[in-house]
């Protein structure tokens, strides 16, 4: 029985693996998708509208409803609205930063106001239950 | 420079960038695409997404919905356009990209409103509508704003 239930948990943990490389993969091909529309776009502050398409959010959402069904992408949604507020603080917060400590420090720098209001936002869809 | 001459500095670049330049849809400018630029984008996608998952597993889809709005692939847009284009255009990148922040908020809105009730795959597409309506309709209309 015990080698029975290793079996189980083994196969479920391989099938969580697997599952989160396609996840990847989708995520991956969806931000490339966006990249490169973005690319045949001009002027730059348009074709930058597409740095925050929800390329992420569309393989995530529609990867979780193939596996867990409605009800968890229903939850993610939920936090995603009260993040999208920190998506907007790090895309100020990015034009400051790139300016002062340059392309790579500055936006990885932004990062922190991103994680400020996230955690903010987190409290929040807590609180909402 | 203070902060608000920065912000006027920010400012008279974002609104030159979208007054001077017209609207502009070329294939010919995937020739200019760098493919290490797509590897690396690709990358960031399949990290933050395997992430995504794995936060969902661990610690559950509250948390793990906050990554649905993560600037995953910004740092490195950000980083490629300075190399390539300087500075000036990564920062209008970034005020551009604060449109398609507003609109994630529209997408995981029509997303919560709509999966309980119809099929979820309209749901997620007529969540993406809503994304484009806010964030290129944002766009459209501050730059109509800038140029008149």
């Amino acid at each position: 029985m015990a080698t029975g239930c290793t079996a189980a948990i083994y196969t479920s943990g391989m099938d969580d693996v697997l599952l989160l490389l396609f996840r990847g993969c989708v995520g991956g091909s969806f931000v490339v998708a966006f990249a490169l529309l973005s690319e045949m776009l001009g002027p730059k502050s348009f074709a930058g509208v597409f740095g925050a398409a929800p390329s992420i959010a569309l393989a995530s959402l529609l990867v979780t409803i193939a596996d867990k069904g409605e009800h968890a992408a229903h939850v993610q949604s939920l936090s995603m609205i009260f993040a999208s507020f920190a998506m907007i603080a790090y895309c100020a917060t990015a034009v400051y930063t790139v300016d002062h400590f340059g392309a790579l420090r500055g936006s990885v720098l932004a990062f922190v106001s991103w994680g400020v209001v996230a955690a903010v936002a987190y409290g929040i869809v807590t609180v909402l239950g | 420079m203070g902060l608000r001459a920065q912000t006027r500095d920010h400012q008279s670049l974002f609104r030159r960038d979208s007054r001077d330049e017209e609207l502009s849809f070329q294939f010919s400018r995937l020739r200019d695409c760098d493919a290490k630029g797509l590897v690396v984008r690709f990358a960031f996608g399949f990290a933050i997404s395997v992430v995504v998952g794995a936060i969902g597993i661990v610690a559950g889809d509250r948390l793990a919905g906050l990554f649905l709005a993560f600037p995953a692939i910004l740092p490195a847009s950000l980083t490629l356009i300075a190399k390539t284009d300087g500075s000036d255009k990564a920062k209008v990148d970034a005020a551009g990209a604060s449109f398609g922040g507003a609109g994630l908020a529209a997408y995981g809105l029509a997303s919560w409103c709509l999966l309980p009730y119809g099929p979820p795959v309209v749901a997620e597409l007529i969540a993406l509508l809503a994304w484009c309506v806010v964030a290129i309709g944002g766009y459209l209309a501050v730059r109509l704003r800038l140029r008149s």
